[in-house]
């Protein structure tokens, strides 16, 4: 019995290890036409979150509007980036693109990912999903769907890595 | 008991320990890791068949190297999934090295030339779709990503293994100038009895609150062209999207060719989507938002011609869709948001071959409700009105979740104009971390599934469902 806790313990130890993702090719388009790189993204000064989204999911829309709605007060407390992973593709580009656009996020950063190459490498098989990285771009926490609220539960995960 | 969950505690204090410790220096030197994802769906059907698809994805990297699999099982996969599949295999495995801007993969990888039309390997598990490529691809980008380059070549995956006959390569080059991108790429197919080139030229152009984007790309014995155009201005934003296909078929499945109608979320304005039509069609879809305040507005609608060239006797172009659509959504308070929307559609089920189409208008009223407390609720009423197919259609939603993890749902489609048959389903989801569980039971319509403007025929089936994934 102690075995199979001290292996489920290993385990669980290279499971927290496990934050570099398999992002090393990955190249995704930005909301002017550029290219940015995950890579990019770790300034070691804040941590950011990644959410993943697309036009046509509902939760993932509530989710980035209720965050945009809190991020000026959030900011004050705990400074952040919020990085909007789109994985409509080519099609849904332009509307994705537009809908942006209209919408008034205007304080977060986002990224187009046509192909889902980085939602490949992420693991990211369903939206929302939100992943938080620490300043030095380690996951520190991640939520898979949403429910009005959940986005309260996420600034205190990031309110918590000033704590430390 | 206490002896053993303190050695555990132990243990994993220790190891966070460790991690505190070196957290400086992995911002450097990431250590080797591993990740990956478990996604399984299964299905206890009526007849009393099980039936079930599971995937599993290993990454590793240790510094610039990188390797990975990914493996899958069908004991026998999901009614309306290809039969095929059945079996396990290792359809994914690759081994890379990422450096400086320089990649170099060798295995299987999915890829995408400029819009996709001439190109795109991708992988869909709601579609059952996965058309990676192996074989062996290098690429290059400069650290600003304003020039890029890449070459590739492989044998597109078939089922769990890879196809016979089928052989491609391409190489695609991009080069960034202010706000204005060019693009150019090129193919070479082999289908064990012809070769074919094909290649893509594509622009596009960004500036203050307008952008542009357009492709030309000839394939096999037809081409295509594509525009974009985008304008946006403080609350206002529009896209208008134009896509000419003729003779666009690709027998291999490597040319990306989604529909350019709107893809409904909405049960009942989703029950009879437009499919793409490749032989010819020439078709137009625009967007337009505003936001007013407390008030955000959509509109949307498409119009889709079948080209003389791809049909019989007909010299001119002929309706093959047309849909518009509109959203408007307002938050009331904290607490309520509700959003009004209206489909109205046309479909030619023969892509204009034949005078017949249908019609139908679709009206939505959807709300949520978020409670003081972890709660919120979620209430749907669609009406379908409609002369033709199965006439008029009526279905609710109802879904209670918490920011605790848990939901729960229920709905049903109603069919009262003709079948008078009811389409419902009771299910209830877990959620924690990166763990996600649900669990339903209902009775499924038949009909066409689409993810991404692509749609696979789902037969009607009563049964049980259950779907986990889970990311580490």
């Amino acid at each position: 019995m102690k075995r199979i806790e001290l292996i489920l313990a290993l385990l669980f130890a290279l499971i927290c290890q496990a934050s570099a993702q398999n992002t090393g090719s990955v190249v995704l388009e930005t909301l002017d036409g550029g290219k940015t790189t995950p890579a990019q993204w770790t300034d070691g000064k804040t941590p950011y979150v990644v959410s993943f989204w697309f036009v046509g999911c509902k939760f993932c829309i509530e989710e980035m509007d209720a965050v945009s709605e809190a991020f000026e007060d959030w900011q004050a407390k705990a400074p952040f980036r919020f990085i909007a992973v789109c994985t409509d593709d080519a099609r849904g580009l332009a509307r994705a693109k537009s809908f942006v656009r209209s919408r008034g996020w205007d304080d977060f950063s986002f990224a187009f990912d046509t192909n889902g190459e980085y939602a490949r490498a992420m693991n990211a098989m369903s939206a929302p999903l939100v992943f938080l990285f620490d300043k030095d771009g380690r996951i520190v926490y991640t939520h898979n769907g949403y429910s009005p609220g959940d986005e309260e539960i996420l600034f205190e995960k990031i309110c918590g890595l000033y704590k430390n | 008991m206490i002896a053993r969950s303190t050695v555990l505690l132990h243990i994993l204090m220790l190891t966070l320990g460790f991690e505190a410790l070196e957290a400086g220096a992995a911002a450097q030197a990431p250590k080797p890791s591993l990740t990956g994802g478990i996604e399984t769906t299964s299905v206890l059907y009526s007849d009393g068949k099980f039936r079930s698809n599971n995937y599993l994805k290993l990454d590793f990297v240790s510094g610039a190297f990188s390797a990975g699999i990914q493996a899958e099982y069908y004991p026998d996969p999901l009614l309306g999934y290809d039969v095929n599949l059945k079996g396990i295999g290792l359809p994914g495995k690759y081994i890379a090295w990422n450096s400086g801007g320089w990649s170099i993969t060798a295995g299987d990888f999915h890829d995408q030339f400029g819009t996709g039309i001439l190109l795109r390997s991708w992988e869909d598990r709601m579609l059952g779709w996965d058309n990676a490529v192996g074989g062996g691809r290098l690429s290059y980008h400069t650290p600003d990503g304003r020039f890029s380059v890449k070459v590739l070549g492989g044998v597109p995956r078939k089922y769990l293994c890879y196809s016979a006959t089928n052989r491609i390569a391409g190489t695609e080059a991009s080069l960034r100038l202010g706000g204005l991108t060019l693009e150019g790429s090129a193919t070479v197919r082999h289908d064990g009895m012809q070769t074919t080139p094909g290649g893509a030229l594509g622009a596009s152009w960004y500036g203050k609150g307008f952008s542009a984007r357009g492709e030309y790309v000839i394939s096999r014995s037809g081409n295509a062209q594509t525009l974009e155009l985008g304008y946006a201005r403080k609350a206002f934003s529009s896209a208008l999207l134009i896509r000419r296909l003729d003779r666009m078929e690709d027998p291999m499945g490597m040319n990306y060719l989604p529909s350019l109608s709107l893809e409904q979320t909405y049960m009942l304005a989703g029950l009879n989507p437009y499919t793409t039509f490749a032989q010819g069609e020439l078709g137009g879809n625009l967007n337009l938002f505003y936001r007013f305040k407390k008030w955000k507005f959509h509109v949307n609608g498409a119009l889709i011609l079948a080209l003389p060239s791809a049909l019989e006797g007909h010299s001119s172009c002929r309706l093959a869709y047309r849909d518009i659509n509109v959203e408007i959504e307002r938050r009331w308070n904290r607490a309520l948001k509700t959003i009004l929307y209206l489909s109205i559609q046309e479909n030619s089920p023969t892509h204009g071959q034949r005078n017949a189409t249908n019609a139908q208008n679709v009206l939505v009223l959807d709300g949520v409700y978020k409670t003081r407390g972890p709660l919120s609720l979620r209430l749907q009423a669609q009406y379908l009105y409609s002369q033709e197919l199965t006439r008029d259609w009526v279905a609710g939603l109802l879904e209670l979740s918490s920011t605790k993890g848990w939901n729960i749902h229920l709905r049903d489609m109603y069919n009262h104009g003709d079948t008078r048959e009811h389409y419902y389903e009771a299910g209830a989801g877990w959620t924690r971390g990166a763990f996600k569980a649900d669990l339903s039971y209902g009775h499924q319509r038949a009909g066409l599934v689409c993810s991404g403007g692509v749609c696979r025929w789902q037969p009607e089936y009563t049964g049980g469902m259950l779907r986990m994934t889970y990311n580490f």
